[in-house]
């Protein structure tokens, strides 16, 4: 009975019988828990719901064979105000979705519109983040003494590429500018690691631990949970060293995640999906038709995580039941801490980044394809 | 006739020790349940997603079945799955009429599948090498060759997380939505194992042989010929069932992570037992094992976080292996005495 009124149900909703209200997020991989991507992407989300009154759901995909039939299953229920896919992976399955259910609007969180009108692409400049982040590693390896600076990647993806392309920039850019301020001679090399996946927190540790045996003791993470192995890296060799804070110091990526390893994570390359989520809603209440939304530090869709940042993430934490090293307060203090160990005019040059980047004197290199990624680690070794 | 009131009464069960779970958390398993089914089959687009995704667990169902019939534990489908998925996309670089490039596809997939399992039965019936502990080792070569070729030599040029397409041409056409004619495929490769298994020579001497080796050999025939033919056949239907979603599904490439291949290899276990290990039971088993996976992100809007679809998917799928799972259990021991003869 229940089985033939639910089946009664979808056939009226596909009927266009009950208006859609809803919105749907629907994450390619792991899902909300991981206190970053996803999670700021849920958070947007519920920002969004609460803004314009509308319901919330989402579901993760079980594998990458259903996502075609996934998507085809939210779209045909005809419930949705928007169907947003949360995750580079959707890559192939999104527009074909969009394709097939023209009357659905869809956004790609990390992936482009694909000129489909009812397609809203969420594109960030991830080079800006990474370069704040490899502006601040590069100034402190120069401070250290170290000879090179790492990052721990995911997989060969073009928002990965950004990231590592912005941070190669930024940290020779900061080679230059602590040239020219103080006249000393510097060279830094960038050394960065493919895992290969999101999700192999063991693969990102050994990784972190043979970048900081070559000498990258400033490692920034972009490897979604692969890189929480690099923070477990980082801290072990600091404290082998019988350092309550870094170096090694480690950076990481989408989220402000200081709070994982009070200490030895220095700052975070932000990317605001949650900003993003909720642009797409706006989006889809209103009339235009598909299009690319990039968002950059003008937008406030990147950055490098800031006091606030720090704080809301470690709000997060604490509401998620994520286990912390000690109380709020306490991690909050190490956090600073930990930023006033290093010279201060790390942070002067990373102002002066931020304004020349936004005032638009700086232009970071293009890094969406695997020639032009090859491109820029032949010019920014 | 028994058979089947078996399982239905573990299913039954099943489904019951998996509404515990979900009441226990606080959700309300009938409803969810019922969106499963609603996702998996509620109108012809989701019964072609799900008939779509079960295709390639009948193939790798086959080939654990066909080994389980010679006496054989035969878990190297994953390997094999995983080779001729890569050998079927790399045809993909020749330049072939279509039609023609889809059956050659095809045929250097199965040649390179059946090649993989070639060392599990030399190792067996020359060294004595159980064939569990080979296949797991080749298991995993072949997943990291595959990773290294998909990743360093076939990967897209603009994109970085999955291979080229394979052309037009070289596809299996659609029949509708995710739904195309790698249906025939995996139906015919079924009908194939069922008749030559009960109908002809070679398939009586692979079943006499996995009853009771002794017997077999005293009768005048090959145990060790049979195994081989167990193996390799097994070893095509595996590198077949890794084709169908390069060639049968859409995106028409592999992914980086391999992930759009599955654990097609290991499941296909699973479905063979459901099945009892006969090539129409795998038929149904499959068909289960496919709405249990499509159907899941409709029960996942019902609040049901994912690690708990796994767990119900999962006790689910363990009731309804149980009864086979036991019999085999009971059936190896007699006949691991008597596998000093196949040496």
């Amino acid at each position: 009975m229940r089985v033939f009124l639910s089946f009664l149900l979808v056939g009226l909703l596909s009927l266009g019988v009950l208006a859609a209200d809803k919105i749907c997020l629907y994450f390619d991989q792991t899902g909300p828990g991981d206190l970053s991507f996803n999670d700021m992407a849920l958070l947007g989300a519920q920002k969004a719901a609460a803004d314009f009154g509308l319901e919330l759901f989402y579901t993760t995909a079980s594998s990458p064979m259903g996502f075609l039939s996934d998507l085809s299953g939210l779209a045909e229920s005809g419930e949705y105000v928007v169907i947003v896919g949360v995750g580079f992976l959707l890559f192939d399955a999104l527009p074909e979705a969009a394709r097939l259910y023209p009357d659905q609007k869809f956004a790609f969180v990390d992936g482009p519109n694909f000129d489909l009108p009812n397609m809203l692409g969420l594109l960030f400049r991830e080079q800006e983040g990474g370069a704040l982040a490899g502006v601040v590693a590069a100034l402190v390896a120069i401070a250290n003494g170290d000879p090179a600076v790492g990052a721990v990647a995911g997989m060969e993806i073009p928002p990965v590429w950004r990231y590592e392309a912005g941070y190669r920039f930024g940290a020779h850019w900061a080679v230059d500018w602590y040239k020219a301020h103080t006249g000393k001679d510097a060279d830094i090399k960038v050394m960065v690691t493919y895992v290969g996946r999101f999700d192999d927190p063991a693969g990102g540790k050994v990784a972190a631990e043979a970048l900081i045996r070559a000498g990258a003791r400033n490692i920034l993470g972009i490897a979604g949970g692969t890189h929480l192995g690099a923070f477990d890296a980082a801290e072990e060799a600091g404290r082998a060293a019988g350092r309550e804070i870094g170096p090694p110091f480690a950076y990481g990526a989408d989220a402000a995640q200081e709070y994982i390893k009070p200490g030895f994570i220095l700052g975070s390359a932000r990317k605001r999906v949650d900003v993003a989520v909720y642009e797409a809603v706006k989006w889809a209440l209103g009339d235009e038709p598909g299009k690319n939304l990039v968002l950059g530090i003008k937008e406030n869709g990147t950055g490098f995580s800031t006091y606030e940042d720090i704080v809301t993430f470690i709000d997060l934490a604490v509401k998620a039941g994520y286990p912390l090293a000690g109380s709020p307060d306490e991690i909050l203090e190490k956090i600073l801490a930990a930023r006033q160990s290093v010279p201060y005019y790390v942070w002067q040059a990373l102002g002066e980044f931020i304004g020349q980047l936004k005032a638009g004197v700086i232009q970071l290199p293009e890094a969406s394809t695997a020639d032009q990624i090859a491109e820029v680690r032949e010019m920014y070794p | 006739m028994k058979r089947v009131a078996e399982t239905l009464t573990v299913l039954v069960l099943g489904i019951l020790v998996g509404a515990l779970v979900m009441a226990l958390w606080g959700r309300d398993p009938w409803s969810s349940y019922a969106s499963l089914l609603s996702g998996a089959l509620g109108n012809t687009r989701a019964l072609m997603s799900t008939l779509s995704r079960s295709l390639g667990l009948v193939l790798t169902g086959l080939t654990f079945a066909v080994g389980v019939r010679a006496g054989l534990f035969n878990i190297g489908a994953q390997g094999q799955m995983l080779l001729g998925a890569v050998v079927a996309l790399s045809c993909g670089l020749l330049r072939l009429p279509p039609g023609l490039h889809l059956v050659a596809a095809l045929a250097l997939s199965g040649l390179a599948g059946m090649a993989w399992a070639l060392p599990v039965a030399a190792l067996k019936l020359t060294r004595g090498v159980n064939e569990v502990i080979s296949t797991i080792m080749l298991n995993w070569v072949a997943h990291w060759l595959v990773l290294y070729l998909v990743i360093q030599k076939l990967s897209d040029p603009i994109l970085g997380q999955r291979t080229f397409t394979v052309p037009p041409g070289m596809r299996f056409p659609v029949i509708r939505g995710e739904l195309t004619w790698a249906l025939v495929l995996a139906l015919a490769t079924a009908l194939f194992f069922w008749w030559f298994l009960w109908h002809h020579a070679k398939g009586y001497e692979i079943r006499a042989a996995g009853l009771n080796p002794r017997a077999a050999t005293a009768a005048g025939i090959s145990v060790k010929k049979a195994m081989t033919t167990a193996l390799l056949l097994g070893g095509v239907a595996a590198a077949w069932a890794g084709a169908i979603q390069v060639l049968g599904r859409f995106p028409y490439a592999i992914t980086s992570d391999l992930a759009n291949l599955g654990n097609l290899g290991f499941d296909g276990i699973a479905v063979a037992l459901i099945g009892r290990n006969h090539p129409l039971g795998i038929l149904a088993g499959a068909f289960f094992f496919g709405t249990l996976a499509t159907g899941a992100a409709k029960m996942g809007l019902r609040g049901i976080p994912i690690d708990m679809i796994y767990i119900v998917q999962g006790v689910i799928v363990v009731f309804m292996a149980a009864p086979e799972a036991l019999r085999l259990v009971r059936l190896r021991r007699p006949a691991a005495k008597a596998k000093e003869v196949a040496r």
